[in-house]
């Protein structure tokens, strides 16, 4: 309700953060300091993307710490001119996560280890918001997160970008690397996957 | 498959994503990360003067190859002081806005970590303005300490005539090493809040039921302690809830508003925090922020020690309300009132409607969580401190009741309550309500902006207007812990004024006709009443089914 009454466009805010963080760069070029500005604000939305699209709390901090030792090392190749600090992080991570994904592919699993779920330590790290939401809420999303961990990266991501990160088909384009249609098509063919690996689960 | 795939579609854009939090790797990560930032400023600072380094190596090489080290080195090491005092010299004016401003808080906080006494002098500079309605409903949240020794949140209300203004003296006295400490709010010399605790009793001035202002005071129990942060209820920062915390929330909303020259000459940098609109998106809403006006804080901050000279809250584009510092120093115990002695308070009639005071919210600790789920209409009627209203009878479509209350005391300086019904067929209904702002929605300049449309007058004396498109959305989407469902952007949104003068409004997921809308206004009755009513049908609730979230 409180926001329903408040009266300024988040828009604003978002235009906002644009400018913020294209001055935040500008200045990390000349002194790095600034980029722990940048760290400060974007740490708990890079790791809450990994941790969506990992649920596993070792991996997600292997590749929060990763992106960010990668943007910092490469934040002379950023053009604000081509897009958001934001996006670009976001496209860093997703490259260290596609990479992680690669390497365990290559390398001889246990049956199941990609589901690797360590809810004990998964249900540690919830923030507050998350922990009120109703058990039966919180158990829905757990299942269908279960079913998105089996999915291959490249649909997993779409996924992920799109319903948790809240991305447009667009933004997940520029993230991805790919084309608004491809993007279209593997948020398609995921949802058709996860319907198979959920049925009888889905409830209603 | 094709309905199983949109279902999922449906879960997925219904589920709030989990939020997860791990503060130590993100420290540990910090650690890192400083790290390399010096390695690279030592870097930077070489490589700046790499060129005049490499021709003294290439000269000396042949002949003096440890004394070009030692150059080089010195070089580095010049490059380098230069750096530390370039950027000492510049830190502040290139410091970001959230930076500079989480300095401001800190330093705030650290005008009560001195030794001795500090006394503290600020002025609340109520500024006049034409519009009645704002001017009659302006307030400032601000914490105290109970007699119970507990902090509480109490608004202080500001009200003025339309195009008067006045001042209040704010001084604050704080002992760093007893926790001792006094607060006294005063106009024209006679006091509207004055709260101390000297060490055993904890003093309060506090309305008698005759309305006069009189100190209560309690002895404090063996293990009371007195509040870790002073900044929280004394001081400039103190309406602005716990310093760092709210800078963690809204550094999206910090940018930098220049820089300006105190009257004392000193220089400052001025940071805006625009109003939170979490949650609220689309054309229109900006469209909305173009006729409605700017609305933010300005923090003015001194370049000398980073210590907040001056908040400014700025509605519509003007100057509302002006906080002041004007003066930090230190103070012996003698000249603190620690318990109230003496303070004389403001006499009854000057107590009228535009007078300042300080309203108290019962039962409500800075401990609280800021949302309580399902609660139940007797806590509502009982605890709203305004008449709060309720359907006497559930819209039809709908199957189940929820009553959260919402605690903001930001944003939401009074509680606030949301209703949400749900329905089966996802025409749920929202009716949410509190007893500040959207009055202006229909009332004065901005409502002349605005130009909502009534749309109906009910025989029990409620008038309702639509409310711009986006703002139906807005509210269903704060209940969609409930009804689970991303709002439609067509859904219908309504202001009603009450009876009693409050504004609450109303949304309806989906289209409402002219009948039900009607229906559903005509039933609306004060909750007191309902449960008079309808005393067994207030069962559940949240003594038997309550739950609160943060």
């Amino acid at each position: 309700m409180a926001e329903a009454m408040a009266i300024l466009s988040c828009e604003a805010a978002r235009e906002n953060r644009v400018e913020i963080d294209a001055e935040l760069v500008r200045k990390a070029r000349t002194c790095a300091k600034a980029f722990t500005d940048l760290y400060e604000f974007y740490y708990p939305g890079i790791f809450n993307y990994a941790m969506r699209t990992t649920m596993n709390v070792s991996v997600a901090e292997d590749v929060t710490s990763e992106t960010f030792l990668k943007a910092f090392e490469g934040l002379t190749g950023f053009d604000p001119e081509k897009g958001s600090f934001a996006g670009w992080l976001y496209r860093i991570a997703t490259n260290v996560m596609r990479d992680h994904f690669r390497k365990r592919s290559r390398e001889a699993l246990r049956e199941g280890d990609e589901l690797t779920y360590d809810l004990l330590r998964v249900k540690r790290m919830l923030g507050p918001r998350t922990m009120s939401q109703p058990a039966e809420q919180l158990e829905q999303h757990q299942r269908l997160h279960k079913a998105i961990l089996t999915l291959k990266s490249a649909y997993r991501l779409a996924i992920v970008l799109h319903y948790f990160e809240r991305k447009s088909q667009k933004e997940i384009a520029a993230i991805m690397g790919c084309t608004v249609l491809t993007v279209r098509w593997r948020l398609h063919h995921a949802r058709h996957l996860l319907a198979g690996r959920l049925a009888g689960n889905l409830g209603g | 498959m094709a309905t199983k795939a949109d279902k999922i579609h449906n879960i997925l854009k219904s589920i709030e994503p989990p939020e997860f939090v791990n503060p130590k790797h993100q420290a540990v990560l910090r650690g890192q990360l400083n790290e390399m930032v010096a390695n690279k400023m030592l870097q930077e600072a070489k490589a700046g003067h790499a060129p005049a380094q490499a021709r003294e190596g290439r000269r000396m090489k042949a002949w003096k190859p440890a004394l070009a080290a030692g150059i080089a080195g010195l070089l580095a090491c010049g490059a380098l002081l230069w750096l530390k005092f370039h950027s000492a010299g510049d830190a502040f004016a290139k410091m970001p806005a959230f930076s500079l401003f989480r300095e401001a808080c800190a330093a705030e906080e650290s005008l009560f970590k001195g030794e001795g006494i500090v006394s503290i002098v600020n002025e609340f500079v109520v500024k006049p303005i034409s519009d009645p309605e704002l001017a009659r409903i302006r307030r400032y949240p601000m914490n105290s300490l109970a007699v119970s020794g507990k902090l509480r949140y109490d608004q202080l209300s500001l009200p003025a005539k339309p195009g008067e203004g006045y001042t209040v003296q704010d001084r604050a006295w704080y002992d760093q090493q007893t926790g001792r400490f006094a607060r006294v709010m005063t106009v024209g010399g006679k006091a509207i809040f004055a709260n101390s605790f000297d060490g055993t009793s904890v003093y309060l001035i506090e309305p008698d039921p005759a309305g006069v202002l009189k100190v209560v005071s309690k002895p404090v129990a063996a293990d009371f302690q007195p509040p870790r942060n002073p900044a929280e209820f004394m001081g400039i920062t103190a309406g602005l809830g716990r310093s760092g915390a709210f800078v963690e929330k809204k550094s999206n909303l910090i940018s930098d508003a220049g820089e300006v020259t105190l009257p004392d000459g000193s220089a400052a940098r001025v940071v805006r925090i625009n109003t939170d609109t979490t949650g609220m998106t689309g054309k229109e809403m900006k469209d909305m922020k173009e006729r409605m006006g700017d609305s933010y804080s300005l923090i003015t901050i001194r370049k000398t020690d980073n210590t907040i000279a001056q908040v400014e809250t700025v509605i519509q584009g003007q100057s509302y309300l002006v906080i002041r510092r004007l003066a930090v120093a230190p103070a012996s115990a003698s000249e603190v009132p620690w318990n109230l002695a003496g303070i004389e308070a403001q006499p009854v009639s000057a107590q009228t409607p535009s007078a300042p005071s300080v309203n108290r919210i019962p039962r409500i600790e800075p401990d609280d969580k800021k949302t309580r789920t399902n609660v139940s209409v007797q806590q509502m009627a009982e605890k709203a401190g305004y008449e709060a209203y309720i359907f006497a009878a559930d819209p039809p479509w709908t199957v189940e009741r929820h009553i959260d209350e919402i605690h903001d005391p930001i944003l939401l300086p009074a509680l606030g309550y949301m209703t949400t019904y749900c329905a089966k067929d996802g025409r749920h209904v929202v009716f949410a309500q509190e007893n500040t702002l959207p009055g202006t929605f229909v009332q004065g300049p901005l409502a002349e902006k605005l130009k909502l449309v009534r749309v109906y007058a009910s025989p029990n004396g409620f008038e309702v207007w639509r409310l711009p498109k986006q703002m139906g959305p807005g509210l269903l989407q704060a209940a969609r812990t409930w009804t689970k469902e991303v709002p439609l952007a067509d859904s219908a949104g309504y202001l009603i004024k009450t009876p009693a003068g409050t504004f609450p409004m109303l949304a309806v997921n989906g289209a409402l006709s002219d009948d039900e809308l009607h229906a559903l206004i005509d039933s609306l009755i004060p909750a007191k009443e309902y449960l008079k009513k309808f005393p067994a049908s207030d069962a559940t609730g949240a003594e038997k089914t309550g739950t609160t979230s943060p």
